[in-house]
């Protein structure tokens, strides 16, 4: 576990490339991921990783501390040009499997991900969370659906799904932090 | 909600998810500030969900994604794609980008070293601060003990006389006490009983001898310690205490007698 590094983040709002780099390697396989699992396109998606970190870059002083973490600023700046892509290019059809396919799809299915130490890793974390857990993560976490649209999606009553939620990433994160 | 309700209320995970709405994120980020207990929570769930989507990561050239970024913020966001034209305009841009990534590293290490060095000097000016008050403090408390042992083994000498100072016609609610030693021609006197001196004014100790009425100052007294020592070598049979102009006067102003006491 690891605190946010404010100090590397304000000084590449001031500009400092060398704090640019550290937050890139602190954040890119974790943004990497959330991208993959959209686009399922391992060139596209470093495409877009890469654009990802240079929006970041130029736009790092809208970063606002006091709205929240930054990783959950570049986690919705990830999610965003993922989807525009997807939108962009008129992959229609991705754009409807996006609500059909989940993240446990994608890395069962995925020869890109099949010999990743930290896939193998999660596939076998993931077999043991409840199905239900599955599908709350991949909606809330990597879709980032807003939190009303996510209890439609899921046809559960909000309190419900944000209960629900915290129990299956405690599980979670039982079997990763520990 | 308390801290314990907003950890087990799901909504921290919502917030770094960032599916909130602005303002609620705008409250958890100040009980985050406000509790380290929720500040740790979060740092939890958050590399959960960091080490969740790291899961899904691809493999990729890191090296190429990090030279194209680094071109292309270099450039103000263009993409520098241009071919070069021979091998050795190549092999000048690979070396020139290993010795830069080099130097990059270099400066990186030991701007990070540099900035951790000058937190701990921080750390250590301020630790010695704290300690030079520190034994600042103790060696007022040890020279503050010392007097008051001073004034104990005083007070317990078999020649030492307790004189009461009663208040006087006009000031009968005060009070004062002198402990008096004529062998080692010292007084001790304590004031508490005698509000504090107006602005513009000091009290001021008399040693009277009484046939005939003969004041002799004892000099300025201020109230604000409980037991004060004053040298005495002056045959003394009674002590008063008078408010005079702040400094003293040559002679008691009578009016202002506060207290009086005979030694008996």
């Amino acid at each position: 576990m690891s605190t946010q590094p404010d100090l590397l983040i304000a000084r590449m709002k001031s500009g400092d490339e060398s704090a640019f780099s550290r937050v890139y390697d602190r954040y890119q396989e974790a943004l990497h991921g959330v991208i993959f699992n959209i686009v399922k396109d391992n060139a596209v998606s470093q495409e877009i990783l890469q654009d990802v970190f240079i929006k970041i870059w130029n736009n790092s002083q809208s970063y606002d501390s006091e709205q929240g973490r930054f990783f959950t600023w570049a986690l919705n700046i990830s999610r965003n040009a993922s989807i525009d892509y997807l939108r962009s290019k008129g992959h229609k059809n991705s754009l409807k499997n996006l609500s059909t396919d989940n993240f446990v799809d994608v890395l069962e299915t995925s020869d890109d991900l099949e010999k990743e130490t930290n896939a193998i890793f999660l596939k076998k974390w993931i077999q043991k969370l409840e199905p239900m857990c599955v599908q709350i993560i991949d909606v809330i976490f990597f879709k980032g659906f807003t939190f009303n649209d996510g209890a439609k999606e899921l046809d559960m009553p909000s309190g419900t799904l944000k209960t629900r939620h915290r129990k299956c990433m405690m599980a979670l994160r039982n079997m990763i932090l520990n | 909600m308390d801290t314990q309700e907003l950890i087990n209320s799901g909504e921290l995970e919502l917030y770094v998810c960032g599916v909130l709405d602005l303002e609620r994120s705008i409250e958890i980020t100040q009980e985050i500030k406000d509790s380290v207990e929720v500040q740790l929570e979060v740092e939890k769930i958050e590399t959960t969900y960091i080490k969740l989507a790291q899961g899904l990561a691809p493999s990729k050239d890191e090296q190429a994604i990090y030279d194209r970024l680094m071109a292309n913020i270099q450039t103000g966001g263009n993409n520098r794609t241009k071919e070069g034209s021979s091998w050795t305009g190549y092999l000048g841009w690979a070396a020139a980008i290993a010795f830069l990534l080099g130097c990059a590293y270099l400066y990186n290490n030991n701007a990070e070293l540099n900035n951790a060095n000058s937190q701990l000097e921080n750390e250590v000016t301020n630790i010695q601060q704290e300690k030079e008050f520190l034994d600042a403090e103790m060696e007022n408390i040890k020279v503050s003990n010392e007097d008051y042992q001073e004034a104990l083994t005083f007070i317990k000498d078999r020649n030492t006389v307790r004189v009461d100072l009663a208040g006087q016609p006009g000031f009968d609610n005060t009070f004062a006490t002198a402990f008096h030693n004529p062998v080692e021609d010292v007084t001790y006197i304590d004031m508490t009983g005698l509000p504090p001196a107006p602005d513009g004014k000091d009290y001021q100790l008399w040693s009277l001898t009484l046939n005939p009425l003969t004041p002799t100052s004892l000099g300025v007294v201020k109230n604000d310690t409980d037991l004060l020592r004053i040298e005495n070598p002056y045959a003394t049979e009674a002590f008063g205490i008078t408010l005079e102009p702040a400094g003293g006067s040559p002679g008691p102003n009578l009016e202002q007698l506060y207290t009086l006491g005979v030694i008996n």
